[in-house]
């Protein structure tokens, strides 16, 4: 009898001091249906596609056609004219511009008005001015000299992907993208690069890489928040990471994107003890009226590489 | 200024006649012994002994006269004296009390005398005795700043941080000075153990709030180390091997004085070497310090020669040994220091001491050859003039001019592209003026002002303290203190790690923080044995910072207002419980807190007040040891706190990402800090038992860190990649037991 009476306190003791919970606990307090309105300008581009849906319990599986918003009157306004937005029937909070399609004008304020039932929601950004690059160059990275000037995109997707000077080796040279002015009404900049042979081989490879590091690599990546001192950008190479064809893009971003992207630290996994980890977690800033998400733009130019792998395949 | 006021001083010194001056040292190593009540009980004259040992009784008739000095842990020294009109010098040494076999001595000093110590004029002050701290349960080995942790009031970050977080301020608010030399990154192993040395510490004075005027820089707390001086009698090797380190002290007698150099380092290195061959990739670490000192009487005058340095350096290096890929962070602090201390008279005590402290850390890595480098360094020259005048035994007065050059570098670079290029090299200048009195019988007041001017903000203050100590009852006591606190320079942490920290000055752009502290705490100390307090407390702060994460990638900016959120407010509030059994076999303490810290921000949470990460409701400690027969001490501290508030999520969503068009899953943060992580709990346990050791003393023990394995939390995060978002409470330490050796011959 004492010997189970002891065996009792010291279960109840044990299970006292266990600190397990189940995930759903550590959530706060759920704000679903919030309003989240999605759409980028670029200049000299065609008016995007806005989407309109809501946020969801963070613990469900979020699945977009159920939370797409179908019946918005999303119209979007520039100075005198003013443009209404249909809802997409093959996508479920997808709305289209109207046909033909206008272009993005620079140096312009555009106003995005959403309503739903009475909800209002909605936001303004100013386009910055067009962006020209003066030239893209790899540079040797011991003396920081000009090695070769790429060919641009502007030059035509062919040729600047058939120019030798676009075919680099990996992890050979520094690449440097060089801006001809500041562009006006841009608050940052932002690179982006995006590999176009969707099947080609890893060009990273190291033996401190374990299988499931390779899992992590995307085709897609953009760099955080960039004030690009005297117009030059610089690519680190261990953005890149398959074999192949390139986009690489400078975007000069304005005052809602560069808000955005700064202050949204979602994407850092947690990072142990960064990212979303402790004080870094914070509600990013969306400058939007009634929603949440983002109605922004840019200025874009453009660079094709190909990236070739290391001969000795180091 | 402090050359008229010397004048002044002396003049008036020598209008008075027989007083009676000299050190108290300990009767066992020489070592001086700080804080002493000095008492000549017949006559109702008295004083306390400086923090160097020194004291001066002034307006002693002639005749033969009873004198008593006395100071815990040590028995009571009494002698007669006779005095004839001249000034006496007295060295007066004391001895150990066997305190931990249960041997009282019988303290014949009156209350009214021995109250007169500092920590009984001071509020939230308290002295720690370094063989305890050694005693107490720990992980790997013994560690001051982690053994602080255990106090009320004062709390950590985590397991494997030895950060103070004193009544509700951050870590860059405690001034924490090892002989007198600031210390900008006080530890080893990214915060796991602190960079003082347990071989080494002499003394451990801690202001928990409302600190006096000859202290100023930081808008909380002040922890005082001072390391030996040094065995005066005789040469004595002491040291330790615990699983993490080894540490070495070796002292002697150096003429008429003293001299003392101890040193500690990992042996992680070998280790981590030998896993290294067995294939799998770890860095390689190490981190190791070394203290000295000298002392020297200058002449028969009673003035000293002191020289004391500290360095410490941590150094991770992790070689991923191809794609030219690499990662390599050093870190380390440099202090060196040395004091003359002059008798301008037996009742005017100077010192002049000329210091340099330097913190500097470097991150050097490369991924992929995108090379990476963050350097930053901080580095003080200070000049320090102090004046103690012992007016009587009613009154000590107290001055002293600091001036300090500090300069800061802090230098970056992302893909062979220069990044921050900060170079300052601001000044601050402080003058401080304190008066000790003693009202009435048992009643004490210390009214002080410290004045300061920082040139890169082109900041003057003026800042009042205070603080009153008065007798209500037999045993009980209340006190009062307060004071402005003001702080210029600003560390830049993260809470997690401690490596890559760094110090900046804030300029005129954001200003200083300042703070506004009030304590009262009521006092019983029926016995010597016991004694029981609690004080309530509250502290107002503006102008605080926190880093801002959200600026750009190569912002450049120096500014401050450019790298920080600016004009914060806050508050910190509690009351501290704290009872104490100080001498027989079983000693310890309980303590309690119930305290409450907010932080308010325009730029954070849309102006809402939070709770930051190390505010606690509830804060208990148990501390204890237990002297077993004349070879074994058992010792336990059990701990229980709030859990620590973190940010949880409110929300899933989806956005198109502007630069990659990929539709990408999103959590939405709820309201900063607006939910708990669980409560924490944790008990420690130690053995020890005394054994020969090669003919000298030494211990063996054994100790368990989590004795019950309680996996408390950390932090919380999120895998926003995962189709359903699955928040994951990441754990802390298990249980983690350890032995090792401690010897002295």
């Amino acid at each position: 009898m004492r010997s189970l009476l002891i065996l009792l306190v010291l279960s109840g003791i044990w299970v006292g001091c266990g600190a397990d919970r189940e995930p759903g606990d550590l959530f706060g307090s759920i704000e679903e249906d919030v309003l989240v309105l999605d759409g980028t300008l670029i200049v000299d581009q065609p008016l995007p596609f806005i989407y309109v849906r809501r946020t969801a319990d963070p613990g469900q599986v979020y699945d977009e056609a159920s939370y797409g918003v179908t019946d918005a009157r999303v119209e979007l306004t520039a100075g005198d004219t003013q443009w209404s937005y249909e809802a997409d029937p093959a996508s479920p909070g997808r709305y289209r511009p109207p046909t033909p399609t206008p272009m993005v004008e620079p140096s312009k304020a555009y106003r995005l008005e959403v309503r739903i039932d009475g909800e209002v929601a909605g936001g303004v950004t100013t386009t910055p001015g067009r962006m020209n690059l003066r030239r893209t160059v790899l540079l040797d990275e011991k003396t920081l000299e000009v090695v070769d000037v790429l060919v641009p995109f502007s030059a035509g997707a062919d040729s600047s992907f058939a120019s030798p000077t676009n075919r680099l080796i990996y992890r050979e040279g520094v690449l440097e993208m060089q801006l001809a002015e500041p562009v006006a009404g841009a608050i940052a900049y932002q690179l982006s690069l995006t590999g176009l042979d969707r099947d080609s081989d890893f060009v990273i490879d190291a033996d401190f890489l374990e299988e499931e590091d390779y899992e992590e690599f995307d085709r897609e990546g953009a760099s955080p928040p960039l004030e690009v001192d005297e117009g030059l950008a610089r690519v680190p190479w261990f953005a890149v990471a398959f074999e192949g064809r390139h986009i690489l893009r400078l975007f000069a971003i304005d005052e809602n994107w560069f808000d955005f992207i700064r202050t949204n630290l979602s994407d850092d996994d947690g990072g142990g003890f960064g990212g979303l980890a402790g004080d870094a977690f914070e509600r990013p800033i969306f400058r939007l009226d009634g929603a949440i998400g983002l109605f922004g733009s840019a200025a874009a130019d453009s660079v094709g590489i190909v990236v070739l792998p290391r001969p000795d395949g180091d | 200024m402090i050359r008229i006021l010397v004048v002044f001083l002396v003049l008036t010194v020598h209008a008075e006649a027989a007083t009676i001056a000299g050190y108290v040292r300990s009767a066992i190593d020489g070592e001086q012994v700080g804080l002493s009540v000095v008492a000549l009980p017949d006559l109702q004259l008295g004083g306390l002994a400086n923090e160097r040992g020194y004291f001066a009784v002034r307006k002693v008739p002639d005749g033969r006269h009873l004198i008593v000095v006395s100071h815990i842990g040590y028995q009571s020294y009494r002698d007669t004296i006779d005095v004839a009109g001249e000034d006496l010098r007295l060295d007066i040494r004391l001895r150990s009390e066997a305190i931990d076999v249960g041997v009282e001595t019988v303290i014949t000093a009156d209350r009214d005398t021995e109250v007169e110590q500092e920590r009984t004029i001071q509020t939230s002050f308290l002295t720690i005795e370094p063989q305890l701290l050694q005693q107490l349960p720990a992980t790997g080995e013994a560690d001051l700043l982690r053994s602080l942790q255990l106090l009320p009031g004062i709390q950590s970050a985590s397991d494997i941080s030895s950060g103070l977080y004193v009544r509700g301020g951050g870590p860059d608010q405690t001034l924490i000075l090892l002989d007198d030399i600031p210390l900008y990154n006080p530890s080893h192993a990214f915060g796991f153990f602190s960079t003082f040395n347990p071989e080494a510490v002499r003394d451990i004075q801690l202001y928990k709030g409302a600190y006096p005027a000859n202290y100023g820089g930081n808008l909380g707390a002040v922890l005082d180390v001072s390391n030996r001086d040094g065995n005066r009698e005789q040469f004595a090797l002491s040291g330790g091997v615990s699983l993490v380190s080894t540490r070495l002290l070796a002292e002697g007698p150096a003429g008429d004085g003293s001299w003392m150099v101890s040193g500690r380092r990992t042996y992680l290195d070998p280790v981590l070497a030998a896993i290294r061959s067995g294939g799998t990739d770890v860095p390689d670490y190490f981190f190791y310090d070394l203290n000295t000192k000298i002392t020297q009487p200058i002449g028969e005058g009673g003035d000293h020669l002191l020289l004391s340095a500290y360095f410490g350096r941590d150094d991770l290096d992790f070689d991923l040994g191809e794609a030219e890929s690499f990662f390599n962070i050093r870190w380390g602090n440099r202090a060196a220091m040395a004091r003359w201390t002059h008798l301008y008279d037996p009742a005017l005590f100077g010192e002049l001491t000329i210091s340099s402290s330097e913190y500097e850390s470097t991150t050097d890595l490369s991924f992929f050859d995108t090379p990476i480098l963050f350097q930053n360094q901080i580095e003080d020259l200070t000049l320090n003039a102090d004046l103690e005048y012992f007016r009587g035994s009613q009154n000590t007065i107290t001055t002293g001019l600091r001036a300090t050059k500090y300069n800061f570098e802090f230098v970056s670079s992302f893909n062979r592209e220069p990044g921050v290029d900060l170079h300052e090299s601001p000044t601050l200048l402080e003058l401080y003026l304190q008066d000790d009195v003693q009202l009435s019988t048992g009643t004490h007041l210390r009214l002080g002002v410290r004045a300061s001017r920082f040139s890169e903000a082109d900041d003057v203050a003026v800042m009042p303290r205070f603080s009153l100590s008065q007798p209500v009852a037999d045993g009980w006591r209340v006190k009062l203190g307060g004071g402005l606190y003001r702080q210029h320079l600003q560390l830049v942490t993260t809470e997690g790690f401690s490596g890559g920290d760094f110090w900046v000055p804030l300029d005129e752009t954001v200003g200083p923080a300042s703070s506004r502290q009030i304590v009262a705490g009521l006092e019983w100390e029926p016995t010597r044995k016991y004694k029981v307090t609690m004080e309530a407390y509250y502290t107002d702060l503006d102008g605080l910072v926190i880093i801002d994460n959200n600026s750009t990638v190569d912002n450049n900016s120096t500014r401050s207002e450019d790298v920080f959120k600016s004009d914060g407010r806050g508050h910190a509030t509690g009351i501290e419980w704290f009872a104490e059994k100080r001498t027989g076999r079983l000693r310890g303490w309980v303590g309690y807190t119930l305290g409450s810290t907010r932080r308010t921000f325009d730029e954070v949470d849309g102006g809402r007040s939070f709770a930051p990460k190390y505010d606690r409701r509830h804060d208990v400690s148990v501390v204890s040891s237990y002297r077993v027969g004349s070879k074994w001490r058992l010792g336990g501290s059990f701990v229980y706190a709030t859990g620590q508030a973190f940010t949880p999520a409110a929300a899933r969503y989806t956005l198109t990402n502007p630069a990659t068009q990929v539709r990408e899953d999103l959590v939405l943060a709820a309201r900063r800090n607006s939910a708990r992580l669980l409560p924490y709990h944790r008990l420690d346990l130690s053995a020890r038992r005394q054994i020969g050791f090669f003919g000298g003393d030494a211990e063996v023990y054994l100790q368990i860190f989590n004795v019950y394995s309680r996996r408390n939390e950390w932090f919380v995060q999120y895998d926003a990649d995962s189709p359903d978002t699955e928040p994951e409470a990441v754990k802390q330490l298990p249980v983690v037991p350890t032995f090792g050796l401690e010897f002295a011959f």
